[in-house]
């Protein structure tokens, strides 16, 4: 046991924080620390600028372009970019596809998509959810039928994140329907302008378009653009599900939410005093941070076990998910209560600055709103918690 | 980092394992805490014999060296097994307050305590602390060369069968403390048992006259000595009441995989399951920041360490809280009886949340730093 922070883990980070200063401008980060969504254009150009320098994708392996860090680096390079408001890389292709593609990818589709993607030159999206398959992905519909050297491709899907931005789509679609649900599924990539393609807004309770659905009407899919074998689908999705678990609380997000609750709890007046000196107040906001330093104490003992390749069976990613999830909305809660009337501001992205109250109240009750999908998306907080009580407890 | 046990370290927790599943088991317990007060001078001599008297502390003084994430491997076992001697204070933070008097006679007197032959009880905490670390109301006077105390101490676990206490009073200079051996006359103890079985006592001085050989270190300068062993016995405490909960957790899984109702087992109700989800979820929060407060139990900065220790305790209190009171709700009546194992991880739990300051408490540091801050 050693619990003391390896001093040359000190030294990359002030390097990542030298590197954030120089290249990330005044008005993006502020633009990123606001809590709106952040626009195609910062997350390209933003990758484009990483990968200039090699950290575009620091998880993958260093063959596929990734930077050979150890766990606790990526964590700290993920931390510092977060906190200094620097724009997000496209989730999907980078965590998502990425690890799919470098493991069961041929040759040929690593050539075709791995480097552009890690340039910033494409985009993805995310097709598995459907109306009716959501905490029961295995159940969905979506179909491709052979057709010569092609796939057709029909079905309804939802809940594509940025799908408004995607130049390509990755899906998950119904080979065969004769099987258990689980053996008839295949992952296929999908060219976003192929005729039969339309995606539309979901307009979400933050007054954003970040969610789209998207209809696929007999879409036609080259063979050579399923990854791995027919049928195997389901098993790659899993992998994906089960990257990076140690990442999954979220712990970056939880310290700025912290520190802009703070924030605004100082600025705030509760009868006459700030409100951060409100004993009731602040004993809420202490509860919350020792909440956070338990999750990134949980985080560094899962990248601990990660760096040792030590899997003590734990459920981790579950455990994180759960807690980084909650804490967001706690937290998320918290700073909409603290700004009191400017809390129920519907702040327009732009020109809110005309508006009633505090530079730091735009955003936020949005960004509030919008992350009530944390603890529904990437495996309900219910699945979680099966997971844990079938999965390690042994119910 | 590297959160893994060492071979040493595994081979120190089997052998404790070992020790408490036999002379802990559930009936010998009952015996201990009924026939023998809550306390055997024998176990504590197999403490010494087996060199766990001398973990976490300096070779100089005799000790084996390392450090309190030593400890903290001893007191997880002792937490699991529901062992009642309070080694978090006679142990580790009677040692701290020698270690950090600056007293000529440190360490002649940390070799007793780690050869056993010297049973410590501390004799700091007073009914208005409530986890305060330095409030003593108990006073000290000077008195030509020694000094006469007046006061009352509450609480002083292991009194009943201590050979020394160690006792904090103020005075004009400040914090002092002061070595008594248990047979001064003058000095009265009421005993009684608290709730999970182990023995305690209030002390009471009523101009009691000590020699000047009784200070320990030097007059008016305590107040590190008595923070820096709080803080390490804080930490220690978190560590049993990690143990505590995990084994209550386990006995509670095993209890629904067991327990039928409605022709099925119990922990086969999805109402059931999301209950243990969150009590092993409130368990890894909690070892987190065991692990954490272990990082800076022994900080030399002062507000950082008060600030990190008070998030650990704050966070294992509330986990043990939530894990004890599930694991008698799932138990159902059974949880009820004293026959039964898990209404005595109830109680134990019950009064290590308290020790040291309960949760609310530390919340409240916590929230004071933050503000002070602001």
């Amino acid at each position: 046991m050693n619990f003391q922070p390896d001093p040359a883990d000190q030294a990359f980070r002030e390097e990542v924080r030298a590197f954030l200063r120089e290249q990330l401008p005044v008005d993006v980060a502020a633009r990123n620390r606001r809590g709106f969504h952040p626009s195609k254009e910062d997350e390209l150009w933003w990758t484009q600028l990483l990968y200039r320098r090699g950290w575009s994708a620091p998880h993958w392996p260093v063959e596929y372009g990734g930077t050979g860090w150890s766990p606790q680096r990526r964590f700290i390079f993920e931390e510092e970019c977060f906190l200094a408001g620097a724009p997000p890389t496209c989730a999907a292709g980078f965590s998502l596809l990425g690890p799919v593609l470098y493991t069961y990818g041929s040759d040929d589709q690593k050539a075709r998509f791995l480097e552009p993607t890690r340039r910033g030159e494409i985009f993805w999206g995310q097709l598995f959810s459907e109306p009716n398959a959501g905490s029961d992905l295995a159940s969905l519909k979506t179909t491709a039928v052979r057709d010569g050297d092609h796939y057709v491709v029909n079905g309804q899907k939802t809940w594509t994140t940025e799908g408004h931005y995607a130049d390509w789509l990755f899906c998950l679609v119904r080979t065969d329907s004769s099987s258990k649900p689980q053996r008839g599924i295949s992952f296929l990539i999908i060219d976003a302008k192929s005729p039969g393609v339309t995606i539309r807004p979901i307009v979400s309770i933050d007054d954003a378009h970040t969610l789209n659905e998207t209809f696929l009407d007999n879409v036609r899919v080259p063979v050579a653009n399923r990854i791995g074998e027919e049928n195997a689908g389901w098993s790659y999705a899993k992998l994906l599900l089960e990257h990076e678990r140690a990442f999954s609380a979220e712990v970056p997000r939880n310290k700025r939410l912290l520190s802009q609750l703070k924030h605004i709890a100082a600025l705030a007046l509760d009868g006459g005093a700030r409100l951060i000196d409100d004993p009731l107040f602040s004993s809420r906001i202490a509860e919350a941070e020792i909440e956070l330093r338990a999750l990134e104490w949980l985080t560094l003992r899962a990248l601990a076990d990660m760096d040792h390749g030590a899997d003590a069976g734990r459920p981790v990613g579950s455990v994180l998910k759960v807690r980084g999830s909650e804490l967001i909305q706690k937290i998320g809660a918290l700073i909409v209560e603290a700004l009191g009337p400017y809390g129920l501001i519907a702040y327009p992205e732009l020109d809110f600055e005309t508006l009633p109250g505090p530079e730091a109240a735009a955003g936020k009750t949005a960004d509030f709103l919008y992350r009530r999908a944390v603890t529904i998306y990437g495996g309900s907080n219910e699945i979680q918690r099966n997971i844990i009580a079938k999965g390690f407890l042994g119910l | 980092m590297d959160f893994a046990l060492t071979e040493e370290q595994s081979m120190l927790r089997d052998s404790l394992r070992r020790y408490v599943e036999k002379e802990y088991a559930f009936e010998a317990r009952r015996q201990l805490i009924e026939q023998a007060g809550g306390f055997r001078r024998a176990h504590w001599n197999a403490y010494a014999e087996m060199g766990w008297l001398g973990i976490g502390l300096p070779e100089a003084s005799g000790g084996f060296g390392g450090d309190l994430s030593d400890s903290a491997i001893l007191l997880e076992e002792f937490g699991r097994g529901l062992v009642v001697e309070p080694y978090a204070a006679s142990h580790i933070q009677a040692s701290r307050l020698l270690l950090h008097s600056g007293d000529a006679r440190a360490a002649e007197l940390i070799e007793a305590l780690i050869a056993g032959s010297t049973l410590y009880a501390v004799a700091h905490n007073e009914p208005g602390a409530r986890g305060r670390s330095l409030w003593v109301e108990t006073r000290a006077a000077a008195t030509g060369g020694g000094s006469r105390i007046s006061g009352t101490k509450t609480q002083v676990l292991a009194a009943p069968s201590a050979d020394r206490f160690l006792v904090s009073a103020r005075s004009e200079q400040g914090l002092s403390l002061f070595l008594i051996d248990r047979d001064t006359p003058g000095m009265s103890l009421r005993e009684y048992r608290l709730v999970d079985g182990s023995q305690a006592a209030d002390l009471s001085f009523d101009q009691l006259l000590l020699p000047e050989s009784a200070l320990l270190g030097a007059a008016g300068k305590a107040d590190s000595a008595i923070d820096l062993a709080i803080s390490a016995a804080t930490i220690a405490c978190c560590a049993e009441m990690v143990g505590a909960m995990e084994q209550a957790l386990w006995i509670t899984r095993d209890y629904l995989r067991t327990r039928k109702q409605f022709g099925v087992a119990i922990g086969s109700f999805q109402a059931l399951q999301h209950r243990m989800a969150d009590m092993y979820i409130a368990l890894e929060q909690a070892r987190s920041m065991l692990y954490r407060g272990l990082a800076y139990a022994e900080d030399g900065d002062a507000i950082r360490r008060r600030g990190a220790v008070s998030a650990s305790k704050a966070q294992v209190g509330r986990s043990a809280q939530y894990i004890a009171a599930q694991a008698v709700q799932l138990h159902g009546g059974i949880g009820l009886t004293n026959e039964y194992c898990i209404g005595h991880y109830f109680k134990r739990l019950l009064v290590l949340e308290a020790a040291y300051g309960s949760s609310a408490y530390h919340v409240g540091v916590v929230a004071q730093q933050l503000r002070d801050a602001a």
